[in-house]
């Protein structure tokens, strides 16, 4: 993985650095971003090879936005690997479908556009098993 | 009659309209008959024709001709005003539907016209001997239904004027009498005359009274309908109060789920990459023990994860919120989640539910935990070389599913308290240090809630089954969700 880029965007600062830690140990480099929009101006400006991005960034939809938005963003944003973090567990995740939400640009129901679903908090080897499987 | 397209305030009737309901059947029933009148009209002319022509032919000597003619004259007449009413009554209807007033005078029109012509076609077939003399009772009983009882006895009296009418007119020596003048002399017309205003109001009496009944019956009805569909909007109501009261729940659970495990998660993944050594190398000793601190949020998480989910299990909800299961479906999937876990262990995980086996209706998330945790369970209490088995029949009409291991076991006085929570077997404490103790609790709720029955069979040192028997639900057998 190195020269790689990684983006994790997740409002916990301790498993941002944590996981970026993990991440760096393969020689990528990691950026760390706090919320939805910050995340998505520095996919499209640095355009990382994978990003990791968690469900709630604080409000409890916030990660679902994100790929929305980034899957709308043009090719790159189109295939980009994305891993979908969060503390709920995969089962409550409804079937990782797009919830219910008033406003919200996305089909509630329609599988959620990621790579993959982790569970937080993520053993070291199973995020660096992820992020080998994306980049290849 | 008043300007078709004037605007009025007044209920307007539709047959096809549902509104109608509301409104009354009576209103309903008119507009339907005054269309079946016009109907039965045209088939009127036509018998008036058939039927006239041969009472005429019967009973008449002379002036054949004349009579034909009347017949024919009277048929046509019946015919032109009748195709004038159906012109205007649908012109009516395309204009917007007829307020009701206006439909109670054209009711009232057309039986006073009718009533006209079967006077004339009664003189012309016989006065008081005409066999058509008794159809004047048509035409009140048709009052009675359509109109109010105060209309059906003022159209009586009317049939009764007219009647009179052709009785005494048509009993005249030498006027409109077709038959031979002896029988009409003397005391016939009036038995006659006394028969027809009984026939004429006994008629206009029963016809109202029934359909006084049956419009109190229907009022009832409507009332009862009123009040049956005011409980169902408040019923369905509720519903929707429920279903909003659940959602928030559901919220209110992922947020508390969200909060609780955020910081054990932060705490986790700390100490697991310090330990692991990814923020710089850590003495021996220090490494031991943040393994330790490890360990123990490890086993927190655990706890929380399992009170988070058996109050999940224990939260009854709408069946709204069911769907039809494939318990094999689930089986597949849990096997291959938990492949990986039996084989690091050694233990064979062998999967025989028959992929034919009925839905059951439930919550898909709590079926996979169900079988996530007796699964787990047993590869976890399962030695080296040993087999965990998940079997699966039809049965009754439920659907069984049982998880055979060939583990530990479990001490025959320690059955009863199993499902409790918090409770570990010594046994399995021994075999096993970590465990909450709420596994088959959260089991056991998600059977009860599902409206299932669990229970195990043991013995020390061969093994264990589960058996849990849940009711068939859903559409068909087909597998739905996995």
């Amino acid at each position: 993985m190195a020269e790689r880029l990684i983006l994790i965007v997740d409002d916990d600062p301790d498993i941002a650095e944590a996981m970026g830690l993990v991440l760096e140990s393969t020689g990528a480099e990691v950026r760390i971003e706090e919320d939805v929009d910050a995340g998505i101006a520095a996919a499209l400006e640095m355009r990382p090879d994978l990003i990791l991005v968690d469900l709630m960034l604080p409000d409890p939809d916030d990660g679902y936005f994100f790929v929305h938005r980034l899957r709308s963003e043009g090719e790159y944003g189109a295939r980009v690997p994305v891993v979908l973090l969060s503390s709920l567990t995969r089962a409550e995740m409804d079937d990782l479908r797009y919830p219910e939400v008033e406003g919200a640009p996305f089909e509630a129901g329609e599988p959620v556009p990621i790579s993959a679903f982790l569970e937080k908090p993520t053993p070291p080897a199973r995020l660096l098993g992820a992020a080998n499987d994306l980049l290849g | 009659m008043t300007d078709p397209t004037s605007t009025t305030d007044e209920p307007r009737l539709d047959p096809a309209d549902p509104g109608c309901h509301h409104r009354g059947g009576a209103e309903r029933e008119l507009v339907a008959r005054i269309q079946w009148l016009m109907h039965l009209r045209w088939a009127a002319a036509a018998s008036v024709i058939v039927f006239g022509a041969f009472v005429v032919h019967l009973y008449r000597t002379e002036h054949k001709v004349a009579y034909f003619l009347g017949i024919l004259g009277l048929a046509s007449a019946i015919a032109a005003y009748n195709a004038l009413f159906t012109h205007y009554w649908r012109k009516m209807l395309e204009s917007g539907h007829p307020p009701r007033t206006r439909a109670h005078l054209f009711a009232n029109l057309q039986i006073g016209v009718d009533l006209l012509a079967l006077t004339a076609y009664a003189l012309l077939t016989g006065g008081p001997a005409s066999p058509v003399l008794s159809h004047f009772v048509f035409h009140v009983i048709f009052a009675s239904i359509l109109l109010s009882t105060r209309a059906a006895y003022a159209w009586a009296t009317v049939a009764t004027g007219l009647g009179t009418l052709v009785i005494f007119l048509g009993a005249a020596p030498g006027q409109l009498a077709i038959v031979p003048e002896g029988i009409l002399l003397g005391r016939f017309p009036l038995m006659v005359f006394a028969g027809f205003v009984a026939l004429v109001y006994l008629s206009a009496y029963l016809a109202t009274h029934i359909v006084q009944r049956l419009r109190q019956h229907e009022a009832e009805a409507r009332r009862f309908l009123s009040q049956l569909q005011a409980k169902a909007d408040e019923l369905s109501q509720a519903n929707q109060n429920l279903q909003s009261a659940q959602m928030m729940q559901t919220a209110y659970m992922r947020r508390v789920s969200h909060e609780l495990r955020s910081p054990l998660s932060a705490i986790s993944n700390s100490l697991q990459v310090v330990g692991e050594g990814y923020a710089g190398d850590l003495p021996d000793r220090a490494e031991q023990i943040v393994g330790r601190a490890h360990g123990r949020i490890e086993d927190l998480l655990r706890m929380v994860n399992d009170l988070l989910a058996l109050s999940r299990a224990r939260s009854t909800r709408p069946r709204e919120y069911l769907e039809p299961i494939s318990l094999p479906a689930v089986t597949a999937e849990v096997c291959e989640l938990l492949g990986e876990r039996a084989e690091l262990k050694g233990v064979t995980l062998i999967n025989e539910m028959p992929p034919e086996l009925p839905n059951v209706l439930g919550d898909r998330e709590e079926i996979v935990q169900l079988v996530t945790n007796l699964t787990a369970n047993a590869i976890k209490y399962t030695e080296e070389q040993g087999t965990v088995n998940i079997r699966g029949r039809e049965e009754a009409g439920q659907v069984v599913v049982e998880v055979a291991d060939t583990g530990i076991g479990i001490d025959e006085d320690e059955l009863p308290n199993l499902f409790q929570e918090f409770y570990r077997t010594k046994r399995g404490r021994d075999y096993q240090a970590v465990g909450t103790g709420l596994g088959l609790a959260i089991t056991r709720a998600i059977v009860d809630q599902h409206g299932g029955t669990i229970e195990v069979a043991s013995k020390v040192g061969e093994g264990s089954t589960f058996t849990v028997r849940m009711p068939q639900g859903g559409p068909g057998s087909q597998p739905v969700a996995g």
